[in-house]
């Protein structure tokens, strides 16, 4: 091995300060060192052109270059030694600048001996490096959707449009979703299914979109840059091949099940086809209620079907589809308000969801457009609509669910022009939120035209039950109570995640955020993007939302997801966490630590593999793995260990003493340059070493270096929220406390270790914090 | 060619010795090669230790300036010593009482344990009390460990027949977890749990929040108590490229809970995390280091 070492003064700003004749002595002197060179411009065209030569004229394989920020003019050094065939593996940076010479000018001496120690920590621990692979990875040009709600089927259809196979997944047996079943959609009181109904139909008919109704994804692998998902079809028990959707048999069939497509406000058949204008026209049977597939009596369907499409032998059938992208579309579900003990909901069919109202009054709906009051079926005349039932709730959600204030002042508008002009409607909100275009002048026509009543309300409402009439009682912000009868109370309900959210997340490892929706890779401005590469998010699956807003994101993530289509095939430097197979022992520790799910069992079960595609060399397993036998390919802990004894091996004489920072590459070390372009000055006793996350240090970690002569050990962190990697920063404070606690318990000073979490680009803070940790460490010392 | 065999006892239980004789009618086998040449089970022991001995097999740790001279006098007769059992190999059990100083320990059984009426500490023929607890090789130098509290028939009849055999015996350079049977569950528990509750039968101990040394700790017991339900002590010492089995699982328990583990007091840091390997443990070392002037 031959390590060449590149000295870069940076026109003097660096060697007005470091002693550079002591520098290049010492570095001549480094194990395996065969070339060092000093320039005042490392980082301008020519002497980078003339680098590749001198790398491939010398035959060096390993360089250190020893200047300003990896960050700053890193790339420029990878791409001078591409050039000369070398990969990133085999070069590392010593940043003396901005970690040294511009943060200690007023401490030659002292920073002299940094640099020194800095510099050889560098090349030891350029020398325990290997050299990065790089691999492709084709990409299916194929996508998946999962869920054929508005947002889904907007998705396929915009992909469809242009040239990429679509699998549209749906687990029920028509597409639509709730828009489906909306009846008008607000501000414009537009007829939603003349809207949607022909998506819906372009979804079932487009070429490039292949539908699956009725079907539920039930696992899903990473096959390098593609997805294999298993479908799982699941058994209609009529064959849609020969169905002509008459309904002769749903007419036939005796067995009467609650409707869960007019949630449950009537009754459907035990065959079934969910609304009119389900998408494919087709029917199914239930068999959870069934009488043949249950009992094996009936089979009147069967004798009815003149198109012989009944298929009461039919299989559940799994398919496999490879696709190079998911989105997820798979939607919301109204809040389930029996929980709210003071609604009653559940024991008085008086009180009732907004999605039943609006059921409830669908001319085309399973009532037939009738509004009566479902207790006795009298006329309402009066009706009372609260908002916010779980949203803006401490106990279910903080949340605004955005789309109930106006969806409510629909409703009331619909049921006035729909049914009964002289229906007396009161909307109890807490206030009305009305921010979306068009949507302050429908609240305000709410009340003006329609003689629609607001009132608001603090935090105290219940309904009570009075002479068999429900009535809401509330007080007003102001304390004052109110009680208000009506026949029909009807509930704002928030919106929820979809069931079965929870497993998709899992399947695909993509995050879920604190309310339980999917969690976009940054709320700002990755919307549609997740943290896992090809996985994009469309509609209220990601948060509640409304049509318009899921329809745009909906674009956006078929944009995103063409986007990453077009990359063809994807490379990657395969710089991640490689498992030794012979120390490994499978005891699966690590597989939870990895933020990334890219760690799982191989089939023997004897060692773990990692997902090349989905590892970020983040680190953690390599702090979580007992026996060092996992870590990033040039973050391991052999490399780590040579690049500690760099530090600290002791032929560097020096005023200070040595603690070592272990600095995550992310927020942290952008501050700690910046502190640097800042010139902050801040003791050079803090020697910092680049780690991805501060949770790749392990509590025996720190403690090996302490042992090997560090007079103390800081971590410096991301805030523990913002973290990265998830949990990275949380685990690096939690082992730091660890390790105090030994120490302490051990009779020793735990000051030794210390741990800085902080936003990262603040440089102020971060140089009084480093200052703080080392007269904590110092102090300890005695000075 | 028989093979002259010694076995020797220090501070410990014997148990190492009834483990070996467990190891039944391998035992048998073995001992048609062998000559028994020096044990204080079934020969008198009295006598200076024989010349000639191949192979050694020390139970139990230096506790006494006696166990360190006897150590000493058995290696220079021999050309194999092992270190038998967890004590003599990490200095097991014993080397908990290192967590409190010997010279107060020794007071205290001889002044306040109802037992010792004269209330001295003898000085004349008796063995002196080292200030620590050690392991052999802290005192001699150590050819092979056969750890394990005490060490598995097996795993000794493996190491005898291969050393018979003319072959250098070879440990397990993995962890408990790779001989478990038990399902992983792959998901961080959310509590740690105490060893007599009762952990759901054939899932990893550790992912239900049991406090098992497995990954740690050296394989080749064929995980005999996980695959039983109980949670691994770690008594075969750290396994191959562990730097400290104690403070591994530690670091393991970090992610657990967080704040618990950060307050274990010295006791139950070292009775249950280095049970068996206090004396040569890197706490032991942090705690020796902190101690000097
Ligand atoms: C009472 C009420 C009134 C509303 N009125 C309006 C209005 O007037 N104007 C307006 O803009 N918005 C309104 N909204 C909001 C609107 O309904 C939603 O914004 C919109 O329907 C969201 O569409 P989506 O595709 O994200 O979700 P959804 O419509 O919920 O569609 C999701 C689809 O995914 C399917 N799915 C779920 N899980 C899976 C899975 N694991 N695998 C496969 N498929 C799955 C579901 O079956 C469903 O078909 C209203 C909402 C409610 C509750
Ligand atoms: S949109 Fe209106 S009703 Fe819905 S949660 Fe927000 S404020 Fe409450
Ligand atoms: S380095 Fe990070 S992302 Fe890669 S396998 Fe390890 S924990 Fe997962
Ligand atoms: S933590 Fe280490 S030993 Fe355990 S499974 Fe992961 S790589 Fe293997
Ligand atoms: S029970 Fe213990 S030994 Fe078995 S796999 Fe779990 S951690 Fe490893
Ligand atoms: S499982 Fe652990 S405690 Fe039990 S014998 Fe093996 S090493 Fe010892």
């Amino acid at each position: 091995m031959k390590i060449g070492v590149l000295l870069c003064n940076c026109g003097d700003t660096i060697s007005d300060t470091l002693d550079y004749e002591a520098l290049t002595t010492f570095t001549e002197t480094l194990p395996k060192v065969k070339h060092v060179e000093t320039r005042s411009d490392w980082c301008q065209h020519e002497p980078l052109q003339a680098l590749t030569q001198t790398l491939t004229k010398k035959k060096l394989d390993r360089l250190v270059v020893a200047a300003c920020s990896p960050h700053l003019f890193g790339p420029r050094f990878y791409q001078a030694t591409e050039e000369a065939g070398m990969t990133r593996g085999q070069i590392t940076f010593a940043n003396i600048r901005e970690h040294c010479a511009w943060v200690h000018q007023d401490n030659p001496q002292g920073a002299t001996a940094k640099a020194k120690r800095l510099i050889r920590a560098s090349v030891f621990r350029v020398a325990a490096q290997s050299p990065v692979a790089t691999k492709t990875f084709p990409v299916t040009q194929e996508v998946a959707v999962l869920g054929a709600g508005v947002a889904g089927i907007q998705a396929a259809i915009d992909l469809a449009d242009r040239g990429i196979k679509v699998h549209l997944v749906e687990k029920e047996p028509t597409i639509g979703g709730h828009m489906a079943v909306l009846n008008k959609t607000y501000p414009t009181l537009d007829c939603s299914i003349c809207i949607l109904g022909p998506k819906m139909a372009e979804a079932a008919t487009h070429p490039n979109i292949e539908l699956y109704p009725y079907t539920e994804l039930t696992d899903a692998k990473h096959i390098g840059k593609d997805w294999v998902l298993t479908l799982n079809k699941k058994a209609t028990y009529v064959d849609w091949d020969k169905c002509t959707g008459c309904m002769q048999c749903t007419e036939k069939c005796p067995t009467r099940v609650d409707d869960a497509w007019s949630w449950n406000v009537a009754k459907r058949r035990a065959i079934y086809m969910p609304f009119s204008q389900s998408v494919p026209r087709k029917v199914t049977i239930d068999a959870e209620y069934c009488k043949k597939l249950t009992n094996d009596k009936c089979g009147v369907c069967e004798k009815v079907c003149s198109a012989e499409a009944i298929a009461y032998d039919m299989k559940d059938e799994t398919v496999n589809v490879q696709v190079g992208s998911v989105i997820l579309a798979t939607g919301f579900k109204e809040f389930d308000p029996s929980v709210v003990p003071e609604l009653h909901y559940a024991e008085n069919p008086d009180v009732m969801t907004q999605m039943q109202f609006i059921r409830m009054m669908d001319s085309v709906g399973p009532f037939g457009g009738k509004l009566e009051v479902p207790s006795d079926g009298r006329k309402p005349e009066k009706i009372v609509m609260i908002q916010c039932v779980g949203s803006r709730d401490e106990r279910y959600s903080w949340q605004c669910s955005a789309y109930c204030c106006m969806a409510a002042i629909k409703h009331a508008e619909l049921a006035k022009l729909e049914y009964d002009p002289n229906l007396d409607i009161t909307i109890v909100a807490r206030d009305i939120r009305a921010g979306g275009k068009g949507f302050d002048e429908f609240y305000e026509r709410a009340k003006e035209e329609y003689n629609i009543h607001f009132e608001y309300r603090g935090d105290e409402l219940k309904v009570v039950q009075n002479n068999g009439k429900p009535a809401v009682k509330y007080t007003d912000p102001y304390g004052k109570a109110h009680s208000l009868p009506a026949d029909i109370v009807v509930l704002s309900c928030a919106m929820t995640p979809s069931p079965g959210t929870e497993e998709l997340a899992k399947m695909l490892g993509v995050p879920l955020g604190e309310l339980g929706f999917f969690e976009a890779q940054d709320e700002k401005v990755a919307l549609a993007r997740t943290n896992i590469n090809g996985v994009f998010l469309a509609g209220t699956c990601h948060g509640p939302k409304d049509i318009p807003e899921s329809v745009e994101q909906a674009g956006a993530a078929a944009e995103e997801s063409s986007v990453w289509l077009s990359t063809q095939s994807v490379s990657k430097e395969l710089d991640v966490a490689v498992v030794n197979k012979d120390v490994c022992t499978a005891c699966g520790l690590c597989i939870p630590s990895c933020p990334s799910q890219a760690i799982s069992f191989n089939e023997s079960k004897d060692c773990v593999i990692v997902d090349e595609v989905r590892c970020q060399a983040c680190g953690e397993c390599m702090a979580t793995c007992p026996v060092d036998a996992i870590g990033p390919l040039n973050v391991n802990p052999v490399v780590l260990d040579a690049a500690i004894n760099g530090l600290l091996s002791n032929s560097v004489e020096g005023p200070e003493s040595v603690i070592v920072g272990f600095a995550c590459s992310e927020c942290m070390y952008r501050a700690i340059d910046e502190a640097g372009e800042e010139r902050l000055q801040y003791p050079a006793d803090l020697h910092l070493l680049e780690v991805p996350c501060t949770g790749s240090i392990s509590t025996p970690k720190i403690l090996k270096t302490l042992e090997a002569g560090a007079d103390g050990v800081i971590l410096f962190a991301c805030a523990s929220d913002l973290c990265h990697y998830g949990r990275g920063s949380r685990m690096a404070n939690s082992r730091a406390q660890v390790v105090r606690n030994v120490i302490r318990q051990s009779g020793g000073d735990p000051a030794a270790v210390q741990v800085v979490q902080m936003i990262g680009r603040e440089a102020k803070e971060f140089a009084a914090t480093a200052q703080k940790a080392v007269d904590a460490i110092k102090g300890r010392n005695g000075g | 060619m028989t093979v002259r065999i010694a076995t020797m006892g220090m501070a410990g239980c014997s148990g190492c010795h009834i483990a070996l004789l467990d190891t039944g009618v391998a035992l048998l086998d073995l001992l048609k090669d062998v000559e028994l040449v020096y044990s204080y089970p079934v020969v008198d022991t009295k006598n200076p230790i024989p010349p000639n001995i191949d192979v050694a097999l020390i139970e139990g740790s230096i506790r006494t300036d006696h166990d360190q001279e006897m150590a000493k006098a058995m290696r220079k007769q021999t050309k194999f010593v092992i270190a038998f059992g967890a004590c003599s190999a990490h200095g097991g059990v014993n080397g908990l009482a290192n967590t409190f100083n010997a010279q107060e320990g020794v007071e205290y059984v001889y002044h306040k344990t109802i037992l010792m009426a004269q209330k001295v500490v003898p000085h004349e023929n008796v063995p002196q009390v080292l200030p620590a607890d050690l392991r052999l090789s802290d005192v001699v130098k150590v050819d092979f460990v056969i750890p394990g509290c005490p060490p598995h028939p097996d795993e000794i009849a493996k190491v005898i027949t291969t050393l018979l055999a003319g072959e250098t015996p070879q440990l397990s350079k993995k962890s408990i977890c790779d001989e478990c049977p038990l399902e992983r569950l792959t998901e961080i528990p959310d509590q740690l749990r105490r060893t007599h509750e009762i952990p759901e039968p054939e899932k990893c101990l550790l992912s239900q929040g049991f406090l098992c040394m497995g990954p740690a700790t050296r394989a080749g017991c064929n995980a005999e108590c996980t695959r039983r339900g109980m949670p691994c002590t770690g008594c075969r010492g750290p396994s191959e490229t562990v730097w400290d089995q104690g403070v591994a699982m530690l670091d393991a328990l970090a992610a657990m809970e967080e704040d618990q583990v950060a307050n274990f007091k010295l006791p139950r840091l070292a009775s249950t995390f280095a049970r068996y390997t206090y004396a040569s443990s890197k706490l032991d070392n942090l705690r020796k280091g902190v101690q000097k002037p």
